[in-house]
């Protein structure tokens, strides 16, 4: 999952952005609204966490841009708790807002509340066959049995159980798994699904040739 | 004293106004009549009289005239219902009608006189004759009484028409006279129970009072509709402001501590949570001083100095700013003795020229001049750089007023400074103007020198 963020207080940014990743998200963090709104427009997020105090151009109008483009879910940030600024944020169609001072713990369950709804799923446990993912445990059990995964292991399953059924292309999927700012190269994403199906069975991604992988889940 | 309603005030002098002027009247109109009718009555009886008195008087100053004339006129008049009493000189009753009352005394007067007078329910008319002969006509009043009964029972009929409709009326022009202040005070209760919106509307029949009454009452309820909103602006502002750093606070720790970091992991979260700690002590410190001066409290603490020394002191304590900044500030101060707060002056220029510094480009020239002018001292702090928006200038002094939101945090300003700045000049009873100069903007400091 790859998160946008946008704060100006650095040192907010720099906490969110650590839990954030600590949590499995591929994280790319922005102080800027100038800089925000280009990237909000142009780049493949699945969650876009956004203050709107900001300098430069503030998080309405990233808001505003973001929207003539994508539907990526957005959660917005925000030290006013007024109904009114509430109301506006959900109107120009923020997904959620998360009021300040927050605790980090209803920031990651907001998010993951408006990237589950983004992908239509409306539970936290995903039953992929034998397989099953908790989101919000961040845990993964085979028949049962819990298997161990790495923070990007797990985000690769995530992203591909959210989108079961669709064949998603390794350009998608290195988007939403890699950060702009991680030094990564393209076959990291082989090993990755290689380590997956050597933990969940070799069955479990399936791979088609020239179009990306996919994730049956048996259902 | 009960207190009692405008309303019935006005009904009660209303009505006994009425009842005075109605009563007076009628009683007057009564007397009037009464006197008439007696006077007509006494005028008949005279009429009888001069008929008959030359029959007794005139035989004895003139002998030899027929002292009785067939048909008499006093057997006339008795016939009518009159009585007639007639005395010699020496007071001997010479003639006397058979149904004159008992008592009818002799008036005892030289002539020649003329006398009406009452006698019981009788009314009589006496005229003496020079020679001394007194004659009396009397009758009985009764009829007059009677009549005049009537009449009175007539007036008081009239009179209780007239009070009942002007009591009527009188009760409904108080009751159409009170009805807008009725209207205005049912308004100011529904504002005064928190619908702050309402105003009140005067009636479109309302008098000139009135209409000026609801205008003086509306301009009231904005003044404090506007003070309440800026109340509450004020309030969202301070928690927004105190949001960030504890957000930062609060998510920097639980960071740290959701697994084991390194110690220079562990100094960085500390770091960061003492920045945003001094925010906060700033921004509380902040608040406390402009608390302070709303509530009067700051009082400046006034010492009579040479405002000079005071701005030179606020110069050496912007210098470290101004050469990171890579400004320049010139001085052009004269020497000015006035009665001051010399800290709050200091802290209010030096307010001025970090905002100076801070919202211009690196390198900006500033200028600090002091002088007289007349009984009071001029402060002007100007700078040679952007100048400021026509949007943000009438803003200004508000609380948390930020030229550029960008600037907000990295110029590390509370969004205080220049409300603070505002407050302590206003407790001198001086003021501050803020202004575009072209190149540049300027704040004029104004004070009273207050020196003897």
């Amino acid at each position: 999952m790859k998160i946008l963020l946008i704060e100006d207080e650095a040192d907010l940014r720099g906490s969110l952005e650590q839990s954030l990743r600590e949590h499995g998200y591929a994280v790319d963090a922005l102080g800027d609204g100038e800089e925000a709104c280009h990237f909000a427009a142009e780049g493949e997020y699945d969650a876009v966490l956004l203050d709107v105090m900001l300098p430069g151009c503030d998080g309405w109008t990233v808001l505003r841009r973001l929207r003539e483009w994508k539907k990526t879910p957005v959660l917005v940030l925000t030290a006013r708790s007024a109904l009114a600024d509430r109301v506006h944020g959900l109107d120009l169609g923020a997904d959620d807002y998360v009021v300040k001072p927050f605790d980090l713990a209803e920031v990651h369950a907001r998010l993951r509340a408006i990237i589950r709804r983004s992908h239509g799923a409306a539970t936290t446990v995903l039953q992929l066959g034998r397989v099953t993912v908790d989101l919000r445990q961040r845990v993964v059990a085979l028949d049962a049995q819990p298997v161990e995964l790495t923070p990007r292991e797990f985000a690769l399953v995530e992203y591909l159980g959210l989108r079961r059924g669709a064949v998603v292309s390794r350009t998608e999927l290195y988007d939403h798994l890699f950060a702009e700012t991680d030094d990564s190269f393209s076959n990291l994403l082989d090993v990755h699904v290689c380590n997956v199906r050597k933990k969940l069975g070799k069955d479990f991604i399936e791979t088609r040739r020239g179009h990306g992988y996919l994730l049956a889940g048996g259902s | 004293m009960r207190p009692v309603s405008l309303r019935w005030k006005i009904q009660r002098w209303h009505t006994l106004l009425l009842a005075v002027v109605t009563t007076t009247l009628l009683l007057n109109f009564y007397i009037y009549e009464r006197r008439a009718r007696v006077r007509r009555l006494d005028a008949a009886l005279t009429r009888g009289v001069v008929e008959i008195l030359p029959r007794f008087a005139e035989p004895a100053l003139l002998p030899g005239a027929t002292a009785v004339a067939d048909p008499r006129p006093e057997e006339r008049r008795e016939r009518d219902g009159y009585y007639i009493v007639v005395w010699a000189p020496s007071g001997e009753v010479t003639y006397r009608s058979p149904q004159a009352p008992d008592a009818v005394p002799w008036p005892d007067r030289r002539g020649p006189v003329w006398l009406a007078r009452w006698n019981g329910g009788n009314r009589e008319v006496i005229e003496v004759h020079p020679s001394g002969h007194a004659l009396l006509v009397g009758m009985s009043a009764e009829q007059v009484r009677k009549e005049m009964r009537g009449f009175a029972l007539t007036l008081v009929g009239i009179g209780a028409g007239v009070m009942l409709l002007g009591v009527a009326g009188g009760s409904w022009i108080s009751r159409r006279a009170v009805r807008p202040i009725e209207e205005i005070s049912a308004v100011a209760t529904q504002i005064a129970a928190g619908e702050h919106a309402k105003r009140i509307t005067p009636p479109a029949n309302a008098a000139t009072e009135l209409r000026e009454l609801a205008m003086v009452l509306n301009q009231t309820f904005d003044r404090l509709a506007a003070a309440h909103a800026e109340q509450v602006r004020f309030t969202a502002d301070a928690s927004h402001e105190l949001a960030t750093p504890v957000s930062i606070i609060v998510s920097q720790l639980q960071v740290a501590l959701e697994q084991p970091r390194t110690p220079e992991r562990y100094v960085q979260t500390l770091e960061a949570c003492l920045r945003a700690g001094g925010r906060m002590r700033k921004l509380i410190r902040d608040l406390l001083d402009l608390a302070a001066y709303d509530a009067g409290q700051a009082m400046p603490r006034l010492v009579e100095c040479d405002l000079a020394e005071v701005v030179r002191e606020s110069l050496e304590f912007v210098a470290p700013l101004a050469e990171e900044r890579g400004a320049t500030i010139a001085e052009r101060l004269e020497s000015v003795r006035a009665r001051v707060d010399p800290f709050g002056i200091s802290q209010a220029v030096i307010n001025l020229l970090t905002n100076a510094l801070r919202h211009n480009a690196p390198g900006v020239r500033a200028e600090v001049s002091l002088r007289a002018e007349g009984e009071r001292a001029v402060i002007v702090v100007r700078d040679f750089g952007a100048g400021i928006s026509g949007e943000a200038l009438p803003h200004l002094f508000a609380r948390f007023y930020r030229v550029d939101r960008a600037r907000r945090r990295d110029a590390g300003g509370s969004g205080l400074g220049l409300a603070i700045t505002r407050a302590i000049i206003e407790a001198h009873d001086g003021e501050i103007v803020a202004a575009n100069v072209n190149p540049g903007a300027a704040f004029t400091i104004t004070l009273p020198m207050r020196c003897g």
